[in-house]
């Protein structure tokens, strides 16, 4: 049998000899596109299985979260060498007649108040490397890990099969209620509210920067991260209890980790 | 060229001067301060010769009608009730029921509803799968919408007919596994007792937070009472002795 043949059995919908169970795997999974604040669907968008289901992988999520951080520290570490200690560079006492050990300048790194051997210099440069295939499939796989939990939440108005409420918005925005009043943190804390979201690390990412969403979460800045589509990490992904991505957000991050 | 020439001249004294030295301690006396008859100074009062306001608050006889001048009640917690009461009145677009699904038998009678808008179809049948997305859209919104529960995305895409739906419902819902479940400790393990028929397998229940809290205030006061007893005992016995 070619080995064009055996994989076509061992793909094929229905195959009854070896692998009865076999099956083509699913290309796309189901986002509901949602409307904000109420939540209320709206319509279906397919999204790639890679991209929202792809099977944890916690061994490539580490190595994502880990180079992150080695990339976000900064040390100002500056310890003095044996050229910045201060001391001079004459011999202390010299080579041979004295009865004594042999030694060099005050800076030596061997006397105890001497320079440090081979210091680093500020800014230390803690960061490290991966492959970006590791990392964008790091990227995808916590925004899957996120799907699966169902604390992913799709925000859009593409080719809706209902209309959008008079109340909500199809982008991540708040406005007040009437364009007089400043009150949009009230529908802020309505929503956590009938959401039973207070206590949670709520994670909004958006396709442009939003006015609306920023003034009027001020309240609750401790646990709402705000992150244009362009700025977001895995670690932001993997801490948050609930993410809420625009459409055209989710869009771009699928393009850029393809 | 001008130049601006500054004397700085060192202050020796900051107290005006006083000639008669015995003045010192005269303005350091503390005033005596009247005491005046309660009944007189209701008496002021009803009357209105203690109204002038001489400015200083603690001078003051009568408060402001203000929320805060009131016993019981802190402005803060005044200010917090105005609030609620603001975020209670703002409108929002509640498409999930208040009313919850608790019984499998509302779940049928809302599952055979839901596929009838779905598909228009009479004849609700659970085993059927779903003849394209904008029934299944149509119909996993009405059943979430109805019983008030939101279904994972996730779930939606591998729930192929509403007989899927009905056991994530029982599986996940009806069953109390999510009202038992904590954010905080995803992984806790319940035990229970229907779940072991054998005879020799004993399960201690899991007891709510609260009424172990309660329990454990109970026995502290009893204790505290006890301790005190003692206390009173030993302090009468060495009296005595």
């Amino acid at each position: 049998m070619s080995l064009k043949s055996r994989l076509f059995k061992f793909a094929g919908v229905r195959c009854n000899s070896t692998l009865p169970n076999a099956a083509i795997p699913p290309k796309y999974t189901l986002a509901t596109v949602r409307a904000f604040p109420s939540l209320e669907p709206l319509t279906f968008t397919p999204v790639p299985t890679n991209v929202l289901a792809a099977p944890l992988r916690r061994d490539i999520l580490w190595r994502a979260v880990v180079y992150e951080n080695d990339n976000k520290r900064v040390g100002s570490s500056n310890p003095p060498g044996r050229s910045d200690n201060g001391y001079s560079r004459r011999k202390l006492f010299s080579q041979k007649g004295t009865g004594r050990a042999r030694a060099g300048d005050a800076n030596s790194p061997v006397r105890s108040t001497g320079g440090r051997a081979l210091p680093r210099k500020a800014p230390n440069d803690f960061s490290t490397e991966l492959p970006s295939k590791i990392y964008s499939a790091a990227f995808k796989n916590a925004l899957s890990y996120q799907y699966q939990q169902g604390k992913l939440f799709v925000v859009g108005g593409q080719n809706p099969l209902q209309d959008t409420n008079e109340l909500d918005l199809n982008v991540l925005e708040i406005l007040p209620r009437n364009p007089a009043s400043n009150d949009g943190d009230l529908v802020f804390k309505k929503f956590l509210q009938e959401y039973n979201l207070q206590k949670r690390r709520l994670l909004f990412i958006v396709s442009e920067p939003r006015e609306g969403l920023l003034q009027y979460t001020e309240e609750f800045k401790e646990n709402v991260d705000i992150i244009q589509q362009e700025f977001v990490d895995v670690n932001d992904i993997l801490k948050a209890h609930r993410i809420f991505i625009e459409l055209e957000a989710l869009e771009y991050l699928a393009i850029t980790h393809t | 060229m001008l130049k601006v020439q500054l004397q700085c001249v060192r202050g020796l004294h900051f107290t005006s001067r006083r000639n008669n030295f015995f003045s010192w301690f005269k303005s350091k006396k503390q005033q005596e301060v009247q005491v005046q008859d309660t009944k007189d100074v209701i008496k002021d009062i009803e009357s209105g010769k203690s109204q002038v306001d001489s400015g200083n608050p603690h001078d003051r006889t009568k408060l402001d009608l203000t929320p805060s001048n009131f016993i019981g009640q802190q402005s803060e917690d005044l200010e917090k009730g105005i609030r609620d009461q603001q975020v209670k009145n703002v409108e929002f677009n509640r498409w999930l029921s208040i009313k919850k699904v608790n019984t499998e038998k509302q779940l049928d009678a809302i599952l055979n509803e839901s596929w009838k808008l779905a598909t228009g179809n009479g004849t609700p049948s659970l085993d059927q799968s779903f003849p394209d997305l904008v029934s299944k859209f149509k119909f996993s919104k009405n059943l979430q919408s109805k019983t008030g529960y939101m279904v994972p995305d996730f779930q939606i895409t591998v729930s192929k007919t509403p007989q899927h739906f009905k056991d994530y419902y029982i599986k996940e819902i009806l069953s109390g596994k999510l009202l038992k479940f904590k954010e905080s400790e995803p992984n806790a393990i319940d035990l229970s007792e229907k779940d072991y028929g054998s005879p020799n397998v004993y399960i201690v229940n899991d007891i709510a937070t609260k009424e172990r809290n309660r329990k454990f205030g109970k026995i502290i006061k009893e204790v505290h009472a006890l301790e005190q007893e003692n206390l009173r005992n030993v302090v009468e016995g060495t009296k005595r002795g």
